[in-house]
């Protein structure tokens, strides 16, 4: 099973080990889902864990670190050249429709303008894909 | 996490190695092969940041998100 963590799910599961982020993250990177990841992906994820108010929670070293154990542990795509289906009201957000749409993929969110979406793409909150993940009918999802 | 006793098949010079490295640093068998394989898949990383983080899952998540578009809009 194929999952596109969009950034705010990554960096809400750093700094909040309680949560369910923080245990979609952990399974992603033990191998129980097959996180897919770009270079638009990685380079927002350096860009938001760079910003003031993360930065005093997440060191410099720490969040470099991250970015290379979650490349080494998902699969890195190229970016989609084309629209995505169904646009978000952000259309900063458009590049990971596009990426989960390309990769048969869940596109998991923790931001409104895409969880708007679903029943519409396939975009699920944290906790929704959790519960995909321990059921068995489920996990086919994108196979 | 609980945990679960298993019944693993290993080279028998790895094995040889997590005992040495067990009676020198006082852990047993089941430590030295669960630490190794949580730092191979970068788990030992998230115990570090979550041993120092402290935020609520939710506020966690509108903190991610609203710094997530204020980096998008180029704000400082």
């Amino acid at each position: 099973m194929r999952a596109v963590l969009d950034p705010n799910v990554i960096v809400s599961a750093v700094i909040a080990p309680g949560g369910a982020p923080a245990r979609v993250l952990e399974r992603g990177l033990a191998g129980d889902f097959e996180p897919v990841v770009s270079a638009l992906l990685l380079a927002e994820l350096a860009d938001v864990l760079a910003r003031p108010k993360l930065r005093q929670r997440v060191a410099v070293a720490d969040a470099e670190e991250l970015q290379q154990r979650i490349s080494e542990r998902s699969l890195l795509v190229a970016d989609p050249e084309a629209a995505p289906p169904l646009r978000a009201r952000d259309p900063g957000d458009d590049y990971l429709l596009a990426l989960a749409h390309e990769q048969r993929a869940a596109l998991v969110s923790g931001d409104g303008d895409l969880l708007e979406l679903a029943g519409r793409a396939p975009v699920f909150t944290p906790g929704e894909f959790l519960r995909m993940l321990d059921d068995p009918e489920l996990r086919g999802f994108g196979a | 996490m609980a945990k679960v006793r298993t019944t693993l098949t290993i080279d028998e010079g790895v094995m040889r190695a997590v005992k040495v490295q067990a009676a020198r640093s006082g852990m047993g068998d089941s430590e030295v092969i669960e630490r190794s394989v949580r730092r191979d898949l970068g788990l030992d990383l998230l115990d570090r940041l979550w041993s120092r983080a402290d935020m609520e899952p939710d506020e966690a998540m509108e903190l991610a998100v609203t710094e997530q578009h204020a980096a998008r809009r180029g704000q400082h």
